[in-house]
């Protein structure tokens, strides 16, 4: 097969069943990021082009064009059955096997490379958001900086970005020029810090709460809605209204008052008369905090098991 | 088979009997032989402690072992006979005179499969970007909040973002040091364990001129006549805003150099240092850019690297 100079061999992503051997001559590969083209790569004499394609129907990986007129030996699926039948039975489903690690192998390390970007991503919201002074953000200068930093490419940093939005942290916002809005800036500080505080330390971060701790804070937000009051520039509760919205959410378990322990060192909720061990859960008469921080803990917590659950099957 | 046909000229697999319950290879096994189910069936498992762990049951046509005769790899669980088990046993001889008699193209085919393979297993652990220095200098540069960085904090986070070793971190900040990009200073956790950067658009500059180098576009400040620096040396000077009339930015260049000509005026537009105001006809100096143009070329040798 006989390919003129600047003519087309494969377009990116269409159906594809043969395999090409460059005989004589050169392509160029490209590969779309986005909205522009990029060249990846030259394809000269000894080069395949559509092993996996052949074997395995893959669409084409690249836009091949020639640069210059090409010669190229074809191998579709008749010569490549014709080839097969003269060897053993077995060895057909070799090929397969291998093909088929090999696809395996190159989704495993998309989706890690993805998942591994994400404290760079992180890392360059909470710089737009912090440093801008913005919630709101051309989503293009996010992709480059994560390219520079990272190396994740526009395609896959875009569908990293997807799966940080369906855990409802972000929302792309379409248009001329694409934008990124960040739904609170503080929860992917707060993300990007517990991420890295456990990859760090090596242990279980204290902005991740137990689930008792969670529910107590639940409580609070539930019952500060309602009833809630300006106390010492937070918000109060009284400690009935705390308790009945504790006990709506988590009918029939009682309320553990030992837990106040360690949310009041953590700084995210108090009680008046200021707690202490020997205390009785009916001796707190009231507590408080500042309520957006628990907001945003509790948001932190809501998203962090995500992370692990969800976000990999977004890829 | 046909007699002219030179695959017969291959090493037939050796057949093997398996009695049910015994094993055929052990987790770890280095032999390399791949197995071909004739009859009968396989239990793939691993010990979990004391414990056996089912992992998945094979029968009469799979294949196993593969792996280990093309990518030289240790049987990764190992596998007993469930029942009494008829198997095809091809070794590396038997693999190679197959491999003797296959077309190139399917060998090429093999090969490259293969090797695809192994980068995508070996390149999870290792950072996608492909210059680290590059990497580094943008991180520092937006990480870097006006105070000085702790050199611990600094690799630790960075090595955990991109996955680079604190040893090459160490390395490419020394790498920074000598190119005058950040500096190094005594702090609590002793000599040279904190990040100075007295310049952070450096870096930023720094990275600019890396990406032109990379792809092969010559990096604007650097294309610079004499007369042009000239020029941009004496719009520095003025720091009150500037807004003229083309004809008005010329006398004023003309000033500092009586060479200078229209061909600048143009150049500073294309180059983003003047723009067109909202008012018609005139331009206004962008300092920003004049700053980072004049910051890359006082710190060339810097950027460069031929300081080193």
């Amino acid at each position: 097969m006989i390919l003129p100079a600047k003519k087309y061999l494969c377009l990116e992503g269409n159906p594809q069943d043969k395999l090409y051997i460059v005989k004589k001559g050169l392509l160029q590969a490209q590969k779309r990021e986005g909205a522009k083209s990029f060249i990846v790569g030259e394809a000269g004499p000894g080069t395949l082009i559509g092993e996996m394609s052949l074997l395995e129907n893959l669409p084409c990986k690249f836009t091949y064009k020639a640069v210059e007129e090409t010669e190229l030996v074809v191998v579709d699926q008749q010569s490549l059955k014709q080839t097969l039948n003269r060897f053993p039975t077995w060895f057909e489903p070799i090929l397969h096997f291998l093909a088929q690690r090999l696809r395996q192998a190159e989704t495993y390390k998309s989706r890690t490379d993805k998942i591994r970007a994400l404290p760079s991503l992180l890392f360059l919201m909470c710089r737009e958001t912090e440093m801008g002074g913005k919630t709101t953000f051309p989503i293009e200068t996010l992709i480059e900086n994560l390219r520079i930093i990272n190396g994740l490419g526009y395609n896959d940093t875009f569908h990293l970005v997807r799966a940080l939005c369906s855990l409802n942290m972000a929302k792309i916002i379409p248009g001329e020029g694409v934008h990124l809005q960040v739904f609170n800036p503080k929860v992917v500080r707060l993300l990007y810090d517990t991420l890295l505080a456990r990859a760090v330390d090596k242990k279980r971060p204290k902005t991740l709460l137990s689930g008792e701790n969670q529910m107590i804070l639940s409580a609070f937000v539930d019952s500060a809605k309602a009833k809630g009051f300006n106390y010492h520039d937070s918000t109060g509760v009284s400690s009935t209204d705390l308790f009945a919205s504790y006990k709506r959410l988590l009918p029939g378990v009682k309320f553990i008052s030992t837990s106040m322990t360690a949310l009041g060192e953590e700084g995210y909720l108090y009680t008046y008369p200021a707690y202490l061990s020997s205390m009785k859960t009916e001796d707190i008469q009231l507590f408080y905090a500042d309520i957006d921080k628990v907001m945003d803990i509790l948001e932190l917590n809501r998203i962090y098991p995500l992370l692990d659950k969800k976000l990999p099957e977004s890829f | 088979m046909n007699p002219g046909n030179p695959i017969n000229k291959f090493i037939p697999p050796t057949p093997r009997c398996v009695p049910a319950g015994s094993l055929v290879f052990k987790q770890g096994d280095e032999a390399r032989e791949m197995f071909l189910i004739e009859e009968g069936e396989l239990l793939a498992f691993d010990n979990k402690g004391n414990e056996e762990r089912e992992l998945f049951r094979m029968g009469k046509g799979s294949l196993v072992g593969v792996t280990s005769i093309f990518e030289h790899e240790p049987k990764p669980h190992s596998v007993k006979a469930l029942t009494e088990v008829k198997l095809s046993v091809v070794d590396e001889a038997c693999m190679a005179s197959l491999l003797k008699v296959t077309p190139i193209w399917l060998l090429t085919i093999i090969k490259t499969i293969i090797s695809r393979t192994r980068v995508a297993k070996q390149h999870t652990q290792v950072p996608l970007f492909s210059d680290p220095l590059e990497s580094l200098s943008r991180f520092l540069f937006l990480r870097y909040g006006g105070k000085p960085l702790e050199m611990v904090e600094i690799v630790r986070e960075y090595s955990w973002q991109t996955r680079v070793s604190e040893e090459s971190i160490r390395g490419a900040l020394r790498s920074l040091v000598r190119r005058n990009m950040i500096n190094l200073v005594a702090g609590e956790n002793g000599p040279d364990s904190r990040i100075i950067i007295e310049q952070p658009m450096l870096l930023d500059l720094f990275v600019n001129y890396l990406i032109c180098e990379k792809t092969k576009r010559k990096y604007p400040p650097f294309q610079l006549t004499p007369r042009e620096k000239s020029c941009l040396e004496f719009l520095n000077l003025e720091k009150a805003v500037l807004t003229k009339e083309g004809n008005d930015w010329l006398k004023y260049l003309q000033v500092a150099n009586p060479e200078a000509s229209v061909a600048e005026i143009i150049k500073f537009q294309e180059l983003g240092i003047l723009y067109r105001d909202r008012d018609p006809g005139r331009l206004k100096l962008q300092r920003i850019k004049l700053e980072h143009f004049l910051l890359a070329i006082h710190n060339e040798a810097s950027i460069k690297g031929s300081c080193l």
